[in-house]
């Protein structure tokens, strides 16, 4: 589940995209070759302004850059490349190499400089050293981007635990401990405190007299249950067909920019917990939003900014806490 | 409460309608679907409640909390009786006025009342509006008519005489004669002949048996399962008496996700009231016949709505599924004979059994019967439920009822089935609505769903919104689908990242057909339909994407370029207003430019643009 959510929103996606700027056909064919069997995905350009359209079109992680090319010159390229797009990685490729080119090249943020002829492995070596400095980049941007440090997984708290004692009296008197109670006394468990504790599985293992493992097993099988905390409030959006269409991803990017949680994750001041949900089967409002158990219809991102400030009003503002 | 005979049914009709016809009472209907819910209609119906008070109106007006409508793009909703004003868009400022006008002058308000939205005329009465004109309620013939927490209201609309026709008049092979009779198709989607699955189960022997209600409605983009339950729960309970009754079961469950909190509410109180009156558990209405239903709820698992792992799930496992054979009907849960039918197909057996199954089959095609609910929405002008007679061209759902596509675009396909269906193209709409048809089309009847797309959804895009689906909720039991499923969308993801590859296209049909033959439920055979469906009608848009490197609906964030077309722009201004990260650039009588560094490709400036101004 949660692979699948990151998966959605890396952009560019997961296979790094690398543009060979190479004039002599047969140099950027051998080098396309080389990369491709590697899995990266490569796009040629025959001349820099080529290579300037291609960043226009998208994004590359990486330029593979000759210097004399046919129009523009290749260090201009580099500069253009890199005042648009800072983090993209360069490698130099030359056969006139000099001190001075160099020197240049690095100034303009090249990672690597490599002079013709050059061996595969000493190509590979500078652009998994140049693509590795790029990740420690887009971590560091990605880190600044969000404004709340989300908790991904929250620890019980004690006033939790001294709970599972008074449900677990409660479940023992409700239920006879058959094996198709299970489900519904989990239900039961997680209504109570938002979570299932290690204690309360245990103890309703002991009870179905089913092996604990097994009850962990159906725990994780259904999206329902959690087997953490979570925050106070819990904001469900509905990743339905009539949402998707109508814009629930955007929502969810809002959510994720401005309060830095991913689906599955809480605030780090456990105040919200952020799912999705597969279809509330109210499509007739999409996009829609549940939080709590209060459903919010026609939501756009800056809506749902406002429904979530508006839950807890006094605790966003730290002069009246 | 005393228990009820059959005798007292007809009395309960006989008061009800006297009391209907011999007083002027008007009767507010406010709707309280979930829908109107969101929308704020449990105020609205507060302050009609407390204006009625205050004007000295109780003795003659009567409120009542119908369940969804079925018009929910349009709540909060009140329908006044008699004369069946139909109020859309309601809010709580508007009640005085309201009650005013309508209640003590009886001068409809004219502002409030539903206006076509096509032709902007003001049409009063709900059964002059096209959205209901067209369509056949069967399953749904007490939407929006009865409280669903008033069980008299439901016996005065006839109910529980079919469950006392089943108990008293006919024998089990007569009820399954009927149903046979009447063609019904089980509804959650496979179409399987409802009266065979009974005969199979009533010819099993055992002593123990169970009746089953699939309430685990997951596929995304449908909610007339929710809506029946919301709007009319006993009409399933007498459902499955009769289900009962024909099988010779004596306990049932009712499977329903969690995420339908109302519903589940709601089935509560209708399974209290009529355990209260005698028409659930021992000896029903006296007959001397059992049988006990208890409500399930599910634990958010897609899965689980395929028989056998909704099975498995109600014995306390992991919901999945096991091949078959035995079929359920021999070995079900706890290895019983059991039968499992859709909230549909329930809801639509006690009018069989009243009317005979020759009523039913008297609409409908050659190999589909009666009618068919479908939940419609997406980029349509009128969203909500519609129930038509099977071989309706989905033309009729789509511009008649559904008043076509808004902002005057174009209509591309409707998704049928959700994600174990296709879409089928605008240049198909005029297919019938009939369990063959549709899947020589390339879709699935499915359970109901019907998305309607405009020329601004991206089908590359749909296909790997609902393989992001598939692979989410594949159990994992079978490889191929576990597996399959992944790399498909892991393609689908890249194609619409713009590194897709021609070869891609290929992959895609390959892994399908693996999928399609290699799995045990219809998760993974039905899986793969969204992907084949889109490859065969659209495949001009997966060679942009994967060729040009452009999507030709604007909507694959990798493939735009977060430009203006200073050809097209209107200089209106738009996108900078709307631009939360103020990149865009504008003045008056001036094209706009978007600041590449500022965009955070948010797409807001491409909805906001009413002129395809921005690449």
């Amino acid at each position: 589940m949660e692979q699948a959510q990151d998966a959605l929103h890396i952009q560019p996606p997961l296979w790094p995209q690398i543009l060979i700027m190479e004039d002599e056909m047969s140099v950027a064919k051998g080098l396309e070759l080389v990369l491709s069997e590697e899995g990266y995905t490569v796009d040629l350009a025959m001349n820099g302004r080529s290579a300037l359209d291609s960043f226009d079109r998208r994004d590359f992680d990486l330029l593979i850059a000759d210097l004399r090319l046919p129009d523009i010159d290749g260090m201009e390229v580099i500069k253009r490349v890199k005042h648009r797009r800072p983090d993209t990685g360069v490698i130099v490729i030359t056969g006139y190499s000099t001190v001075p080119s160099a020197v240049e090249a690095m100034k303009l943020g090249a990672t690597d400089y490599l002079s013709k002829p050059f061996t595969d492995d000493e190509f590979m070596s500078a652009v998994k050293g140049a693509l590795d400095e790029q990740k420690v980049l887009h971590a560091g941007a990605a880190q600044a981007a969000v404004a709340k440090p989300a908790v991904t997984v929250l620890e019980p708290l004690p006033e939790d635990l001294q709970q599972v004692h008074d449900i677990m009296a409660q479940i023992r008197q409700q239920f006879s401990g058959t094996r198709e109670e299970l489900i519904p006394m989990l239900q039961k468990v997680q209504n109570h405190l938002g979570f299932i504790p290690e204690p309360a599985l245990e103890e309703i293992a002991h009870f179905t007299r089913t092996p604990a493992a097994s009850v962990y097993g159906v725990v994780t099988f259904y999206e329902q249950f959690r087997l953490h905390p979570v925050g106070r409030h819990i904001v469900k959006v509905c990743r339905g067909t009539a949402c998707h269409v109508k814009g629930a991803e955007r929502i969810l990017n809002e959510i994720e920019t401005r309060f830095g949680m991913s689906p599955g994750q809480t605030s780090d001041d456990r105040m919200f917990t952020l799912e999705t949900v597969a279809c509330f089967g109210s499509c007739a409002i999409a996009p829609v939003v549940v939080v709590d158990d209060s459903v919010k219809g026609r939501m756009d991102p800056s809506k749902t900014s406002e429904v979530m400030a508006a839950v807890e009003p006094a605790d966003l503002d730290p002069n009246q806490s | 409460m005393a228990k009820l005979s059959v005798d007292d049914l007809a009395t309960i009709r006989q008061q009800r309608a006297e009391s209907v016809a011999f007083t002027d009472r008007t009767y507010c209907l406010i709707c309280g679907g979930t829908g109107c819910h969101a929308t704020g209609s449990i105020a609205v119906k507060d302050a009609l409640a407390r204006e009625v008070d205050a004007k000295g109106l109780g003795e003659k007006v009567k409120i009542i909390e119908t369940g969804c409508n079925g018009f929910c793009a349009m709540g909060p909703l009140l329908v006044v009786q008699p004369g069946d004003f139909f109020y859309e868009k309601l809010s709580v400022d508007d009640i005085p006025e309201l009650v005013e006008q309508q209640l003590i002058n009886n001068q409809p308000v004219e502002r409030l009342l539903y206006k076509d939205p096509v032709s902007k005329k003001v049409i009063a009465s709900q059964n002059d509006i096209p959205f209901f004109t067209h369509q056949m309620p069967r399953a749904l013939r007490n939407k929006g008519r009865i409280d669903p927490e008033d069980i008299h209201d439901y016996i005065a609309r006839d109910g529980y005489l079919a469950a006392a026709k089943a108990l008293f008049e006919l024998q089990p092979e007569e009820i399954v004669e009927q149903m046979k009779i009447s063609g019904l198709r089980g509804r959650g989607g496979a179409g399987f002949p409802t009266g065979l699955k009974w005969e199979f189960a009533k010819n099993s022997p055992g002593d123990v048996k169970y009746v089953l209600c699939n309430a685990d409605e997951g596929d995304p983009g449908a909610f007339m399962d929710r809506s029946i339950l919301e709007a009319d729960p006993h009409a399933v309970l007498e459902g499955m008496i009769i289900a009962a009754r024909a099988i010779h079961s004596s306990k049932g469950y009712i499977y329903v996700r969690t995420e339908y909190p109302l519903a589940v509410h709601r089935l509560g109180i209708a399974i209290r009231q009529a355990t209260e009156l005698g028409l659930l558990e021992d000896d029903i209405l006296g007959s001397g016949f059992n049988l006990h239903i208890e409500i399930y709820q599910g634990a958010g698992a897609f899965v689980c709505g395929e028989e056998t792992a909704l099975m498995r799930s109600i014995e306390g496992k992991r919901g999945m599924p096991r091949p078959r054979p035995p079929f359920p009907a021999h070995k079900g849960l706890w290895e019983k004979p059991t039968i499992l039918n859709n909230v549909e197909t329930y809801a639509n057996v006690p009018q069989i059994i009243l009317n005979g199954g020759d009523w039913y089959a008297s609409v409908g095609t050659e190999t589909s019967k009666g009618t068919k609910v479908f939940a419609l929405s997406g980029d349509v002008n009128n969203i909500g439920l519609v129930e038509v007679p099977m071989g309706t061209p989905l033309r009729t759902i789509v511009y008649d009822i559904g008043g076509g596509i808004p902002k005057k675009r174009k209509l591309k396909a409707v998704q049928l089935g959700g994600p174990s269906g296709g879409c089928i193209p605008a240049q198909l709409v005029d297919t019938p609505v009939d369990f063959e048809a549709i899947v020589k089309a390339g879709a699935i009847m499915g359970s109901g769903g019907a998305i309607v797309m405009d020329e601004k959804t991206c089908m590359v895009d749909m296909a790997r919104f609902f393989m992001d689906f598939v692979q989410d909720e594949s159990c994992g039991k079978c490889t191929p689908c576990r597996e399959g499923t992944r790399r498909q969308l892991q393609i689908l993801e890249r194609i619409c990242a713009g590194s897709g590859e021609p070869s891609d296209l290929d992959t895609l049909e390959d892994l399908a057909v693996v999928i399609r033959s290699a799995s045990l439920c219809g998760l993974g055979q039905t899986g793969p339909n969204p992907v084949l469906s889109t490859l065969r009608y659209f495949m001009d848009e997966y060679q942009a994407h994967i060729v040009e490197k452009r999507c030709p609906a604007k909507r694959c964030v990798a493939l735009l370029k977060f430009e203006v077309n200073t050809d097209a722009c209107t200089k209106c201004g738009a996108c900078f207003r709307a631009c939360p990260s103020e990149a865009i650039e504008w003045k008056k009588k001036e094209v706009a430019r978007i600041e590449k560094e500022k965009c955070i490709q948010c797409m807001t400036c491409f909805e906001k643009c009413k002129f395809d101004a921005i690449d």
